[in-house]
């Protein structure tokens, strides 16, 4: 082995290492073990829900659907300074065990919530996100909510700007 | 003499790969590759049979482990990568796919052990005779090549050209080599194109090369062939299609089981085949 395969070989393995450290691993025990902070007086907070109902009783679908369509109903979330609405819905969706599975880097959409993704009751199926009864037009991981705010995650089978959607 | 018109050892291979690439299928996929490294062990013997099995199962495993980094649907997590869930069944998905395209280039393997190129060019001269052209000179660019990458290699060793103690030296060599073969290939090809254009190759009548009908067992193989790939498409609609999300799961096992079995029955006859051929002294390569 010359100078030249050594040299190689130690900047391939310091990559390697670098890479390393910038990935994360957990279990599934440990992913899920991780518990938000209690709602207090003083704290800022939201309200999630994510629901299904536009296909809670569609057929031919090969997964259990709540019987009411709701993943999530209106539960209060503490908001952290500066929080988005996907860090939001990421750590509910890891508190209730729900696998939630999303693309991009910057302009980040929900694909999946719970098994649920998008087209798979349609051409037009997938999750919208409304922050108190309004679509906004940036994504939910630019959009920082305020306390108080109401934020659902709704399936639609079709998609559609209905009544309080802008 | 001809066991097997060019027709029929073209269809009962080629009907086997609809339902490997088109049906969702661990079972598909699995008897497919299966049957293909059968027929490979006839026609090339037991080491090369263990080597493509090895290959095959190889590759579907890589492809197994490095489909859940991108697709992280699946109910089961096995872990959990800088927030993304890291699931089975997205493993289970990387492992059909990887089983299916290894399936695929198994049999189109044993279909070139089962042909020679003039009976392809002669089946498909009656078509299209350009499309015969490609498809034989396609067949034989690998072997060629091959030979070709071993001549300039070992001509290079013994002029003592481009040969360094370091693995990257070696990496370069080979690196070298392949391009000097890859240049001779295009040359090469130009040049047969020129020679087969002179002598009319491409047209109608002079593409054909054998005027030999099939028989009645040619025509039995080929009426079997699509009849067992119509009734495993409709086995598969009616039930027998296998889901990988949320959950591995089938609409209807006792379905399943008769679109394995339908399977099965359909890729033996490529197998049979080519041990007939073998047991009657055939020429396979």
């Amino acid at each position: 082995m010359t100078k030249k395969d050594i040299f190689i070989l130690l900047a391939a393995g310091a990559a390697v290492i670098g890479a390393a450290f910038n990935v994360e691993i957990q279990t599934p025990e440990e992913f899920y073990s991780a518990h938000p902070d209690a709602v207090t007086e003083d704290s800022d907070w939201v309200t999630l829900t994510v629901e299904c109902r536009s296909i809670a009783h569609r057929k031919g679908y090969d997964k259990t659907l709540p019987e009411n369509g709701v993943l999530i109903d209106g539960e209060k979330y503490v908001l952290t300074k500066d929080e988005t609405v996907f860090e939001v819905i990421s750590k509910a969706a890891a508190y209730q065990r729900l696998p939630l599975d999303h693309s991009g880097g910057r302009n980040i959409y929900i694909t999946g919530i719970d098994g649920i993704y998008e087209f798979d009751f349609g051409a037009q199926s997938g999750w919208l996100y409304t922050v108190n009864g309004i679509a906004p037009d940036i994504n939910c991981g630019e959009y920082r909510p305020k306390s108080g705010d109401e934020i659902v995650f709704k399936y639609v089978d079709t998609y559609y700007r209905g009544a309080g959607m802008s | 003499m001809r066991y097997f018109h060019p027709l029929s050892k073209l269809t009962a291979v080629i009907a086997l790969l609809p339902v490997i690439m088109f049906c969702t299928s661990l079972t598909a996929a699995g008897l497919g590759l299966a049957a293909a490294v059968v027929g490979l062990t006839i026609t090339r013997g037991g080491r090369y049979g263990a080597k493509a099995l090895f290959l095959s199962l190889g590759a579907a495993v890589l492809i197994a482990l490095t489909n859940p980094l991108i697709s992280h649907r699946g109910a089961t997590p096995l872990l959990f990568i800088n927030g993304r869930a890291y699931t089975l069944e997205a493993m289970l998905f990387g492992f059909d796919l990887g089983l299916s395209a290894a399936a695929v280039i198994a049999l189109l393997t044993l279909l070139q052990d089962m042909t020679r190129r003039e009976e392809l060019l002669a089946l498909m001269g009656r078509f299209s005779p350009k499309l015969a052209l490609a498809v034989s000179m396609s067949l034989g660019f690998v072997p060629k090549i091959r030979r070709k990458t071993a001549d300039i290699s070992s001509a290079q060793l013994t002029s003592g050209l481009l040969r360094g103690e370091s693995c990257t030296d070696r990496v370069v060599s080979s690196g070298r080599v392949f391009m000097a073969a890859a240049a001779w290939s295009a040359e090469a090809a130009a040049e047969t194109a020129q020679v087969m254009n002179s002598r009319c190759y491409g047209m109608a009548r002079l593409s054909k090369s054998s005027a030999a009908k099939p028989k009645a067992r040619d025509k039995a193989i080929c009426a079997a062939s699509l009849l067992l790939m119509a009734v495993t498409a409709a086995l598969y609609a009616k039930g027998g299609r296998q889901w990988f999300y949320p959950r591995l799961n089938t609409e209807d096992w006792a379905v399943s089981a008769l679109f394995a079995v339908s399977f099965a029955a359909q890729c033996l006859l490529p197998v049979f085949m080519a041990a007939f051929i073998k047991k009657l002294g055939g020429k396979m390569r």
